[in-house]
């Protein structure tokens, strides 16, 4: 018999590793622009966000606006902009970019609601045509996985950003 | 204000190129070329009224703001008098940089080097050991430089480098008969939604700034996939010349802009109550036009705006929740970075007494169509880029882009009996405001402060 206390260790350590598989598995979609396919990852109740930072006095509030976002998306934006992509008129990804998605620091915590919550670290990258030059965002997630046995699915993700002004010419991808 | 020297050489170049313009045709390279960027800096930049905040930015005394007019820093401050001033953002002791925040309240600021202090209306209030190693210095001299104007017109803070320059509403002129249609439709006026989106791009700002002035055409084909997955509320034939989106035109003062159809009832989705308050708030020509100024005689929206050089406003809607049309407005400035590069500083602007829930409807639809992440505005960033990197080249630069759209028929176009102010044009689909726009930049470029910008009349065939 395994006692409590180990129990406990090999849970959190199996919860993470099924959360990094998660995560690796669906960086690996948004690599490959196989869109439907995350979309299929995403809850219905999906809140995905991406604050707006800024440099602020220290002590005077988030730097991360809770009023104005990058990103403030339903499932049903979501979906209006995977439509998009899985259009003809898409115009900033065609020719499409190379993105890669580096997921790092990945600490997972089962809620007492039952939901699992994430935090993470990204790092991303994106390539046009021969440009030289990447164009990176660096920040971390905070996620919310509602575990589905099998798999997981993404009811809340925010990422806040180290960036205030933003190298990318635009937000053609998600974090 | 230093003027500084223009080679024979680069004048004739830019001689060139206005001859052209008046013809036509835009020589690609002036949108990405390091002598036209030191011009910018030096001659325009320093010489117009430029936008540098929203007034609901700055709500407290000691509120602040850090934001730039080309390449120089701005300190924008409420000071405890109640009154907004802007300042070159460095001390005047040995010139570091004097606040590194972006926003925030504070009643003094405090020189990292040496600790000179500045208090909210950017008097010199502390020097230490200023006996001892000044003998007392004059304080009264060594307060932060202001701008040498600076001017809050109907929420909008602007600021002016040159002293010798005619004051905000000469410069402004007619637009500010317009521009209440879009800051008086609530009681309370506009409010910044949160700070702007801030983000750098590889194109020039006038490419971007000649977009907002008067580029419809585009909207049907860069702008396809916003129809195709239903985020706009009509069809590209509705955006297509003689289509029931486009309107009129009017060039009034530093501004440009355009004026669809309202049928009656309606208000761009906002409420209906909103056009009652606005109506109350303006005079009897402007009601005039905001009820029945539309060629078929029915009401008008103002739905986009550009006052020279760099501030653009977009005031549309989108179908994003429930099938209901959200509007929102986005007020924008191309900031000039560099040669053919620039950031974008995207407001969300609302009418501050608006319903909360308003409010973020209208921040969702904004951020689904444009921004930095906007389906819309995604597509205009990678054209504009391409246009600044032909731009760049030995043979791209050379290329005469062709802007004479319906200036065979530009004559027609102006509205003789137009009610209000400024010259009102029956159509959105002509390349006319693009050419006056260069224009007044030449006029900077080329010598001394513009004046009414000779437009071309009539181009040659």
């Amino acid at each position: 018999m395994i006692p409590a206390l180990e129990r406990h260790v090999i849970e959190e350590w199996l919860l993470e590793r099924r959360v990094t598989r998660f995560f690796h598995d669906e960086a690996e979609l948004l690599t490959a622009r196989r869109f439907r396919e995350w979309e299929a990852l995403l809850a219905e109740d999906l809140s995905y966000r991406v604050p707006v930072r800024e440099t602020l006095v220290p002590g005077q509030g988030s730097e991360h606006s809770e009023e104005m976002f990058h990103f403030d998306e339903n499932r049903r934006t979501m979906r209006m902009r995977i439509d998009r992509f899985e259009g003809t008129a898409a115009w900033a990804e065609n020719p499409p970019s190379r993105c890669r998605y580096f997921v790092s620091n990945i600490r997972a915590e089962r809620r007492p609601d039952g939901l699992v919550g994430v935090r993470s670290e990204l790092l991303f990258t994106r390539l046009r045509r021969s440009l030289t030059d990447y164009e990176m965002l660096t920040g971390e997630r905070h996620d919310v996985l509602r575990d589905r046995g099998e798999s997981f699915e993404l009811v809340e993700r925010t990422v806040l950003l180290d960036n205030t002004t933003l190298p990318t010419r635009n937000l053609a991808f998600f974090l | 204000m230093q003027r500084t020297d223009i080679d024979a050489g680069l004048a004739d170049r830019l001689r060139e190129a206005e001859h052209k313009i008046r013809d036509g045709f835009i020589p690609t390279w002036i949108y990405n070329d390091p002598d036209v960027y030191r011009l910018e800096r030096e001659r325009l930049f320093t010489r117009a009224w430029v936008y540098l905040a929203h007034e609901s930015e700055l709500p407290h005394d000691g509120s602040f703001v850090v934001r730039e007019i080309a390449d120089t820093s701005v300190l924008v401050i409420r000071g405890s008098d109640g009154e907004i001033r802007t300042f070159l953002n460095q001390c005047t002791h040995r010139g570091a940089e004097l606040c590194q925040y972006d926003r925030g309240r504070l009643s003094r600021f405090r020189c990292n080097y040496h600790a000179w202090q500045f208090n909210d209306r950017g008097q010199l209030i502390a020097v230490p050991f200023d006996k001892e190693v000044y003998g007392g210095i004059d304080r009264a001299a060594l307060g932060l430089i202001p701008l040498a104007q600076s001017a809050v017109r109907q929420g909008f803070v602007f600021g002016c480098m040159d002293p010798g320059v005619p004051g905000i509403d000469e410069y402004l002129g007619d637009f500010l008969w317009y521009l209440p249609y879009a800051t008086r439709r609530s009681a309370a006026g506009l409010e910044v939604f949160g700070p702007p989106q801030r983000w750098v791009v590889d194109a020039d700002w006038k490419i971007a700034s000649e977009n907002l002035i008067a580029d419809s055409y585009h909207t049907p084909f860069a702008h396809r996939s916003i129809f195709d997955v239903g985020l706009v509320p009509f069809s590209p034939t509705d955006a297509a010349p003689g289509g029931s989106k486009t309107g009129l035109h009017i060039r009034a003062g530093a501004a440009d802009l355009a004026m669809i159809e309202r049928p009656a009832g309606t208000y761009m989705g906002y409420p209906p109550e909103m056009v009652d308050t606005l109506r109350s708030g303006l005079d009897d020509a402007q009601v005039r036009l905001l009820d029945h100024g539309s060629l078929s005689g029915n009401g008008t929206f103002m739905n986009r705006f550009h006052v020279f050089p760099n501030l653009s406003c977009l005031n549309v809607g989108g179908f994003v929740d429930d099938g209901r049309l959200d509007p929102y407005m986005s007020l924008r400035q191309w900031r000039p970075l560099g040669p053919g590069r620039m950031e974008i500083i995207s407001y969300l602007l609302v009418e501050a007494d608006a319903p909360r829930e308003f409010k973020e409807r209208s921040r969702r639809a904004y951020l689904v169509s444009f921004g930095s992440s906007g389906m819309a505005e995604q597509d205009d960033m990678e054209n504009w880029r391409t246009i600044c990197d032909a731009g760049r080249s030995v043979g791209g630069g050379r290329v005469d882009q062709y802007v004479r759209m319906n200036s065979h028929r530009e004559a027609d176009l102006v509205l003789a009996d137009w009610a209000g102010p400024g010259t009102a044009y029956a159509s959105q689909y002509f390349d006319l405001p693009v050419q006056g726009f260069l224009l007044r930049w030449l006029s900077y470029l080329l010598d001394g402060v513009n004046a009414d910008v000779d437009l071309p009349r009539r181009v040659p065939t």
